[in-house]
């Protein structure tokens, strides 16, 4: 499996609380036409999941329903190995400054 | 509300609702374009999850220090949609290895731009030409007519052997006769030979002047293309009636009449004659031989029917159309059968006179057919060469991938794996060059387009269309077979590799390959250069024709005074206006500075515009006729003002009218044929009536002037006999002036002079000698114009190849050389060795191209004039070009190797 400096930060994006598509596109300052592609990658690589959020919880912040995104232990284990390689992504800044919605 | 990392948020301020609303169903808008990119199982998930982010993104809070703004944020957003929903179309073909090859060979290419650009322009060089020289070839030759059932519609002529059995214009009463008496034939239709040029005035506006194409009623309905408005002609109107019946073109319609329909129906006058504007015909409508304005009934006299006239004069253009399941020879039999049943009936006119038939395509095509298959084996030879370089590139990189190769073969990738990743470079490289091929196609066909003689056969529907881009599509895949399966062989055959040293990056195979690649392209170029050579010789020989006459600083001016100004053109009072009219413009033209010499004519030079009859000599029995004679009106001083020489007796003079003594003024060739054991022809009387008359009257020849070429560049001249236009009282007359500087200058003085003569004259046809002569060779110009683009390309893309091969093989002997060098080889013995080498490949193909060329060449057969298809100077000469290009495409790597200095290239080692 192929692991690029690109995968890696997203990895470390969800691991570090981002949930959604444009979340991690702001995170990691990747363009969504890299993103998505990225995340239907890992998903079907098994190292990401994804789910719909509830629709309560949408209504509640008044917007549609979003579609959320986490990490498997593969994808944990894989950003261990990508961290292992790019050292860099753990000192980078990458992630969701403020915590996730609740 | 957290900070976010990339947009650092100041204040915070909403969206105005409208804008909310806009932006929001732009997103939507976008989004439901690109769901049905996306596979049907995953659509309603996409699309809501997209529609929810950017929603989100919409309502996100705008800093007012934002730059810039979100409108732009978005779309950027949103345009990772695209790539979304097309990684998600592709994912299930992801795993397949065929795009795992593309994949792989997209990387390889990218990795090595250089290379990529120059096989990419290369092939696209040859994919463009052929792609635009297909495309003539397509709409030209191979494409029916754009007629219904065009299979069955065919051109019928006459023959003589008399005159060398060449087709010929067909007399009306004989066409009439096989109308009548044919089975074969569904219906038999004729035109007149050529438009002409029509006065017509509509009343309301300025009389438009148009070319107008005489026809027999039936045309359409054999050609079987009805009028989008209105009726098409009618059997009758073949013959006279009260009032002329027209049909207008579709762009003549729109042109004078702004497309409106109540033009049918419309009283016109053509020359001042009543007529009706019947029907118009539907856009693109051409009849066979070219776009007219308008057509029109031939109204014949029925009382010509039984004239001798009808049955001596050939001046239509028969076609037909054969009945169902009639086969051609059975058509041409039954007219066979007709014919000689017409010459047993009318033995004076008809004794000698054959018809033939020919299916209408072939007949149409037929001059264009040679030059264009020449220039497409021309640019077939460009793209082969082209595919050979691209070969030659890949060999060279397959060899430098030896190393990578080999790995991956002792790696376990098997050789079908190898030459399907070599093929799939190939592939994306072809499909590169197609795209580019067929951009620079578009280009050719618009500079051929403009290039090309009048009258080329469908020129305007010759365009790059769907068609034509699928004939690209192909020869793009198949050059791909051509030059990326013979590297993909032998680059596959890894083993081989293996089995020698690690680091040679270099097989027997491989240079064997491309020995004959080299071979083949300096053999292919040589063919191409020396059909190259001989055209244009051929065409410098045309140039050079003695053409009887200097056309240079000679204007042509053709002026048609309408019937109308002159009714009753038989009435000598009409005659003589009309000649007074004549007598004054010359004058007042001739008065005009800047103007030299002027004369008149009734046909100019080398356009065919004469008339042709037999002739007799008094003296001599009746059956010694003279065949085929030219005619051509001129007036007094037209030898001298184009400068053709008067050998014997005198020129015309004013006093040579019609109330004088008939007299002739013949040429050097009739003095040969009607005088072969010498003796003077002044003073011969000559007849020209075959079958003489009470009217018939002798001719006595009182002049002998030089050749002129009247037919075309190339036709040799032909006896001409010349009468006084004096004597000639038809309504158009050709004025030539020689003028002392650029005859263009003179144009609008000449003009204003016409119009000054009289307003309603109008003037017609200016153009000058020298653009006669230009036109009349302006098919042997373009091709040898386009055969010289594509010879140039072809040998530059073959020295390029050659200089390639040799500086990558002699960089394989470089150790060798080194080594030759340490032990004592001078410069000039290293030099001297990779020459040779490189000189004994371009000898091989030199050889082989001399070979290609003398067969090829005779396909140039009628495209050649005054020189022969095996001309040993053409031959010489461009192969010892080529050998010199060859030369220095080989001493340019030969001299760095030698100058490389050998313990360098030995320590590397």
């Amino acid at each position: 499996m192929r692991i690029t400096v690109t995968t890696g930060a997203i990895l470390q994006a969800l691991a570090s609380g981002c949930r959604y598509g444009f979340d991690l596109m702001d995170a990691t300052g990747l363009p969504s036409g890299t993103v998505y592609p990225a995340l239907r990658r890992l998903e079907r690589q098994e190292l990401v999941r994804s789910s719909w959020e509830s629709a309560e919880r949408a209504l509640a912040s008044g917007r549609p329903r979003r579609r959320y995104y986490t990490l498997s232990a593969e994808g944990e284990a894989a950003l261990a190995t990508a961290i292992e390689r790019f050292p860099l992504l753990r000192g980078a800044g990458i992630g969701a400054a403020r915590p996730a919605e609740s | 509300m957290g900070v976010r990392l990339r947009r650092r948020l100041h204040f915070e301020e909403g969206l105005s609702v409208p804008s909310r609303r806009r932006r929001l169903a732009w997103c939507s808008r976008w989004l439901r374009l690109l769901a049905p990119l996306v596979p049907a199982s995953r659509r309603r998930d996409w699309l809501a999850e997209w529609q929810a982010e950017l929603a989100c993104r919409v309502d996100a809070p705008q800093s007012s220090h934002d730059h810039p703004p979100i409108g732009w944020h978005l779309a950027r957003d949103a345009s990772g949609a695209l790539l979304d929903a097309l990684w998600l179309a592709y994912e299930p073909w992801s795993s397949d290895p065929m795009l795992e090859d593309l994949r792989h060979a997209w990387r390889t290419l990218t990795r090595h731009p250089a290379f990529t650009v120059g096989a990419v322009l290369t092939l696209a060089i040859g994919i463009g030409v052929t792609t635009a020289i297909m495309a003539a070839v397509d709409v030209v030759l191979v494409r029916p007519l754009p007629y219904p059932e065009p299979d069955r519609l065919v051109a019928l002529w006459e023959s003589n052997p008399e005159y060398g059995s060449r087709p010929n214009n067909a007399a009306p009463a004989n066409v009439l006769d096989w109308r009548e008496q044919s089975v074969t034939l569904d219906d038999v239709a004729f035109r007149r030979h050529a438009p002409r040029a029509r006065i017509l005035d509509a009343g309301s506006k300025e009389a438009v002047r148009a070319s107008g194409l005489a026809v027999s009623g039936n045309f359409f309905d054999v050609l079987g293309v009805a009028p989008t408005l209105g009726r098409a002609l009618v059997w009758d109107e073949t013959w006279e009636t009260d009032t002329t019946g027209i049909v207008l073109d579709h762009d003549f319609w729109q042109r004078a009449f702004g497309g409106r329909t109540d033009a049918v129906g419309r009283s016109i006058r053509i020359d001042g004659l009543p007529g009706v504007v019947v029907g118009i015909m539907p856009a693109r409508f051409e009849t066979p031989g070219g776009k007219v304005d308008f057509w029109h009934g031939l109204a014949w006299d029925p009382g010509d029917r039984d004239a001798l006239s009808f049955r001596s004069w050939h001046f239509l253009w028969p076609i037909a159309r054969l009945a169902p399941g009639v086969t051609l020879p059975q058509a041409r039999a039954e007219l066979d059968v007709i014919s000689r049943r017409l010459g047993t009936a009318h033995p004076d006119t008809n004794a000698h006179v054959t018809v033939g038939i020919t299916p209408l395509h072939a007949w149409q095509t037929g001059d264009t057919r040679r030059p264009l298959l020449v220039l497409l084996g021309a640019v077939a030879i460009v793209l082969l060469i082209a595919c050979a370089n691209v070969a030659n590139l890949l060999l060279v990189r397959a060899a430098q991938r030896g190393r990578e190769m080999t790995v991956r073969r002792a790696l376990g990738a098997d050789r079908l794996r190898l030459s399907r990743q070599l093929f799939a470079e190939g592939l994306l490289l072809a499909v590169a060059a197609g795209a580019v091929g067929v951009i620079s196609a578009r280009g050719m066909v618009i500079a051929i387009k403009a290039l090309a003689p009048e009258g080329l056969p469908r020129l305007a529907d010759i365009a790059v269309d769907t068609r034509v881009i699928l004939l690209a599509g192909g020869l793009a895949l198949m050059s791909t077979l051509l030059f990326a399966l013979a590297p993909a062989w032998i680059g596959a055959r890894g083993g081989a590799v293996l089995r020698t040293r690690g680091d040679e990056p270099s097989s027997r195979q491989g240079n064997r390959a491309r020995s004959v690649l080299v071979i083949a392209e300096v053999a292919l170029a040589l063919a191409l250069m020396v059909g190259l050579g001989l055209l244009s010789r051929s065409l410098q020989a045309l140039y050079e024709v003695d053409l009887g006459f200097t056309p240079d600083h000679v204007l042509a001016v053709k002026v048609e005074l309408p019937t109308a100004m002159f009714p009753g053109s038989d009435s000598t009072s009409s005659t003589a206006r009309r000649a007074s009219l004549f007598a004054q413009l010359e004058a007042d033209v001739r008065a005009l500075p800047g103007v030299e010499a002027l004369a008149s004519a009734s046909g100019l030079p080398v356009t065919g515009q004469r008339w042709l009859t037999d002739y007799a000599i008094a003296g001599r029995p009746r059956e010694a006729f003279g065949l085929g004679v030219g005619h051509v009106n001129v007036s007094p001083g037209f030898f001298r003002t184009l400068e053709t020489p008067l050998f014997q007796g005198r020129d015309f003079t004013s006093a040579d009218g019609s109330n004088s003594e008939s007299v002739i003024v013949v040429n050097e060739t009739w003095v040969r044929e009607a005088f072969p054991n010498g003796g003077s022809p002044l003073g011969a009387q000559v007849m020209f009536d075959r079958y003489p008359d009470a009217e018939s009257q002798w001719f006595t020849v009182v002049g002998v002037v030089g050749d002129i070429r009247h037919e075309n560049v190339g036709a040799p001249p032909r006896a001409m006999v010349y009468q006084s236009i004096l004597r000639d009282h038809s309504s158009y007359r050709y004025l030539t002036i020689r003028t002392e500087s650029d005859p263009a200058v003179l144009v609008p003085a000449i003009r204003e002079t016409v119009q000054a003569l009289d307003p309603a004259l109008p003037l017609m046809e200016v153009t000058t000698f020298e653009s006669l002569v230009t036109e009349s060779v302006a098919m042997e110009r373009l091709v040898t114009l386009l055969l010289a683009v594509f010879g140039l390309v072809a040998t530059l893309l073959a020295m390029i190849g050659t200089y390639g091969t040799i500086a990558f093989v002699t960089n394989q002997r470089q150790r060798e050389l080194a080594i030759r060098a340490a032990v004592g080889a001078s410069r000039f013995d290293l030099t001297r060795l990779v020459i040779v080498r490189g000189l004994r490949w371009i000898g091989l193909g030199l050889l082989a191209g001399l070979a290609l060329a003398a067969i090829g060449s005779r396909f140039l057969g009628s495209l050649l004039f005054e020189v022969g298809a095996g001309d040993p100077m053409t031959y010489a000469m461009f192969a010892s070009l080529l050998a010199l290009a060859g030369l220095v495409a080989c001493w340019l790597p030969a001299r760095r190797a030698a100058r490389r200095d050998p313990s360098a290239t030995l320590r590397a080692d």
